[in-house]
Parts: structure tokens; sequence; C-alpha cells
């Protein structure tokens, strides 16, 4: 962690983008009696309170800063305290995209190698995957190309990266040159940022470009769904007129 | 056997369904919720893990990998069913209503594959009991009972004489995944159905919750 005195809590609260219940629960209609369709009512609401659950993955070597960068995202403070996470720690933020809630749920992994069998088992049907490294610590850009190994081994290939380098306000301790970085990046085809969970520069950035852009994929995908339809000529045609333009009548 | 909360976690450990079944406040909050699923869910993929080699491959084989199905389990009027016409269970009952687009007066009325090999698949607490069920696409499906397990026996053991010799955790776990597999027949009618609904995101549909209710209902 370098042995500057990293400040601490620097709690200039943003705009909190964390929303209030919204009063969308539907009341099903039906003979039901009142107080069942109170109950539904009440209960229904955890289920209407968002739209979209998104899952996003941050993996890199131990000591990068994984877990002070999503504790800078999501609650808005830092610590110095270094605690290796065990196995998986969860955090979720709750944001608005075109209207929709969107929850992004992000799996903070554990960067130790110990812990890299079980850690295999979480790339499954993430969104997207932050590989996060540190600019003072050589040894831990290396390691971008094993954990891109990894995402090719265990997550969907559609999967969305972005490429982190943390702790950018070590001005003089860093190692790592942003050009460097960024050929890398584009090489690989994933964007890139530089973040720094001290002073928290680009840290809501590179969380909510993701988002964005997994939200984008998928409204892509339907885009493309119904566009194949369309170019499709083999369906059926539901306007209710023939296909073929029989003026010829039967005899 | 009283239901307090079924979940549904998809194959990514991702919560996509919630509800409670008991009056009482909610005792977690959305976001806790989605922490318990996925934990639970790494807690599954590590009990994988431990599960030996050996043990699994012989299960493959085994005749214990079925679960015997247990009639009328959340299925409206077993009650009945059961306490009258004992164990006649070709008569008709009045009761019955339509399952969606299963026919017959019950969902399924053979045993089934258990897909869950290596994983958890009862969770005993002083509180409450877990029951989880996971299927072959890898979607699990959970209940948390508050019996706590050996305890009482569900009047169905009287009508089932062979499965009187297994313990009654065994039996509770035979019930729940009946059950469960139910939820999941409701899941694949009710939700798989919805053109609007996109996979793996969480499900809002109302049919669902409804039937899932009525269920949870029969079962008490």
């Amino acid at each position: 962690m370098g042995g500057i005195q990293r400040k601490k809590n620097r709690s200039q609260k943003k705009p909190a983008i964390e929303h209030t219940q919204r009063g969308t629960e539907r009341i099903p209609v039906g003979p039901r009696s009142r107080q069942a369709r109170k109950e539904t009512k009440r209960n229904a609401i955890m289920n209407s309170e968002y739209d979209y659950l998104f899952k996003l993955l941050l993996i890199g070597n131990s000591g990068v800063g994984k877990s002070c960068l999503l504790l800078r995202f999501s609650d808005d403070t830092y610590t110095n305290d270094y605690i290796s996470t065990i196995g998986v720690d969860f955090k979720i933020k709750t944001v608005e995209l075109d209207g929709k809630t969107v929850k992004l749920q992000i799996w903070d992994t554990a960067g130790q190698e110990r812990f890299r069998t079980i850690t295999s088992s979480y790339y499954r049907g993430s969104h997207g995957i932050i590989i996060v490294y540190d600019v003072t610590d050589q040894e831990s850009f290396n390691g971008v190309k094993m954990w891109l190994q990894e995402i090719d081994r265990y997550a969907t290939s559609t999967v969305l990266k972005l490429l982190v380098g943390n702790k950018c306000d070590l001005k003089d301790k860093r190692v790592v040159e942003y050009d460097v970085a960024k050929e890398f990046a584009d090489a690989n085809k994933m964007p890139f940022l530089e973040t720094s969970a001290l002073d928290s520069t680009n840290v809501e950035d590179a969380f909510l470009t993701m988002a964005r852009q997994i939200k984008e994929s998928m409204s892509q995908q339907n885009l493309n769904e119904t566009t194949q339809k369309k170019d499709d000529k083999g369906n059926v045609n539901l306007k209710g007129q023939s296909l073929t333009n029989t003026s010829g009548g039967c005899c | 056997m009283a239901i307090e909360t079924i979940l549904v976690i998809n194959k990514s450990g991702g919560l996509i369904y919630q509800r409670n079944f008991t009056d009482d406040e909610q005792k977690l909050n959305s976001n806790e919720y989605l922490i318990l699923a996925s934990t639970l869910h790494g807690v599954f993929a590590i009990a994988s893990q431990l599960t030996p080699k050996a043990l699994q491959l012989t299960q493959q084989t085994n005749t214990e990998n079925m679960i015997p199905y247990v009639p009328y389990v959340g299925v409206a009027g077993n009650k009945n069913n059961n306490r009258n016409a004992s164990g006649n269970s070709s008569k008709p009952h009045g009761t019955s209503r339509k399952l969606g687009s299963f026919k017959g007066d019950d969902f399924f009325k053979e045993p089934f594959t258990n897909w869950n090999k290596g994983g958890l698949r009862q969770l005993c607490t002083d509180q409450f009991t877990m029951f989880i069920y996971q299927t072959l696409t890898g979607l699990k499906f959970v209940a948390i009972s508050s019996s706590v397990m050996p305890q009482r026996q569900p009047n169905i053991a009287g009508t089932e004489k062979t499965d009187r010799l297994k313990s009654s955790s065994n039996l509770a776990i035979q019930i729940a995944d009946n059950f469960l597999r139910k939820v999941y027949c409701l899941y694949s009618d009710y939700v798989m159905k919805d053109p609007s609904y996109s996979m793996e995101m969480p499900i809002k549909s109302n049919l669902f919750d409804e039937k899932v209710k009525d269920m949870v209902d029969n079962l008490q």
C-alpha cells in the first residue's frame, strides 16, 4: 500500500444515486379476497423494486485495491486498512439508466492465489468484468495477461471488459506508464481508465460506463432480434393478407 | 412444513425472485437478500468442490439419485384426498383446478432425477431449515421453512409405507424437492413463456407470484 499516509475518508457526499422505492407495484386483478390482494401488494414491492440486475466482477492481483475501489464507489468512503478479501465480497449499487432501475451487483473477488479455484466459478454469467492493476506495481500489470486468459476460459465470450489502473494518485511511485497500459488495452480491444480510490478520480466513471455499456448491448441484442425477424421472409404473416397475390379467382 | 421464504437464484448466482410468506415485517432489505442469495451460491460451489469425486460417480449409477414422487405436494385438495380416499389417488377430487399447461391433477407423477449431485441440499439450524433444489440448467430454487428438522413428520408418511424406514429428514428433503420442482413447473409455465421477460433478470410476473403463493398456502 506504500508508505505514504493516505487520508481517511474524504467524505464529500455526492448526490446519491440510490433510489427510493418507486410505486410501480401492480395489483393483480381477479376474483381474490381483499386481504390476499393487499398481501400480494406488500410482498410484490420487493420484486418490482428493480428492473435489471447486472453482475459485475472485479478481478486483479492481490493488493491492487479492488475492495477499496468498490468501497469508494458504493459507500464513498476510503480505508487505509488492508484486509484480504476471503472468497468473495458483494456490494450493490442502485442506478437509474434510461428510466429503468438497475441494480449493479459487484462481486469483489479475492486476488490471492489460494482462492483461485473458487474464483473461477464466479465468472459464470457475469455481464461485465473489471480487471484492476496497481500503477505502482509492475507485477500486477504483468498479471493482467493471465487474468485475460482466465476470462477467456471461464466467462461468456460476449462479456464486456474494462482495464483499470488503480492508485494513480501516487505519482512519484508510478512504474506503469499510461501510454503503455493504453496501448495494451487497445490491443486487447477493451477500454482503459486510471483511477484512484483515495481521491476518487474516475471511480464512478469506471462503473457507470460499464453499466451503460451493458444496458446498451442488451437493447442492441433485442434490436438485432427484431430486425432479424423483419428480414426473415419465411415468417408467418400476421397481417391477414395472402402472401401470394391471388388475383385470379377459383374459376 | 410452513414455508417462510422462496428464492430463485439464476445460474450466475443472482437473485431473480424472492418472496416472503409470513406476516411479520421484512427481516432483510432487497440488497441483503441479493447478498444472501449470492453467498449461498458461493457456498454451494464450495460444497460441490468438497464432495468426493468417487461419491459423485457412484451417485450417477445408483438409484439413490432418483427422487421419489410424493403425491399432491402443494396441490389444492391434497389434504382431503389423503384423509378420505386413503390412497385411492385415481379418484378425481372435486376441488382440483387447472394447472396451467400441465394435464391431470398433479404436475408430474413419476420419480425424477436429482441434478444436484455435489452441492448443498439441506441446511438445518435451530431456527429454520433451508432446502435447495437445483435444475439441470443450474437454476436454484430455495425454500426456507420455519420447521426445525428432526421434529414432527408430515402426515403423508402414513400413506407411504416404504418411506417409514427412512429418516424424517430424508422424507422432508423429498417433499421439499417435490415442492420445489413444482415451483420450477410454474416457472417454466409463467416466466419462460412470458414474452416480455428477459433471461436471467428479476421475475416480475404477477401470475407466477400468485401461483407460488397458492402452492405455499396449499402446503400448509
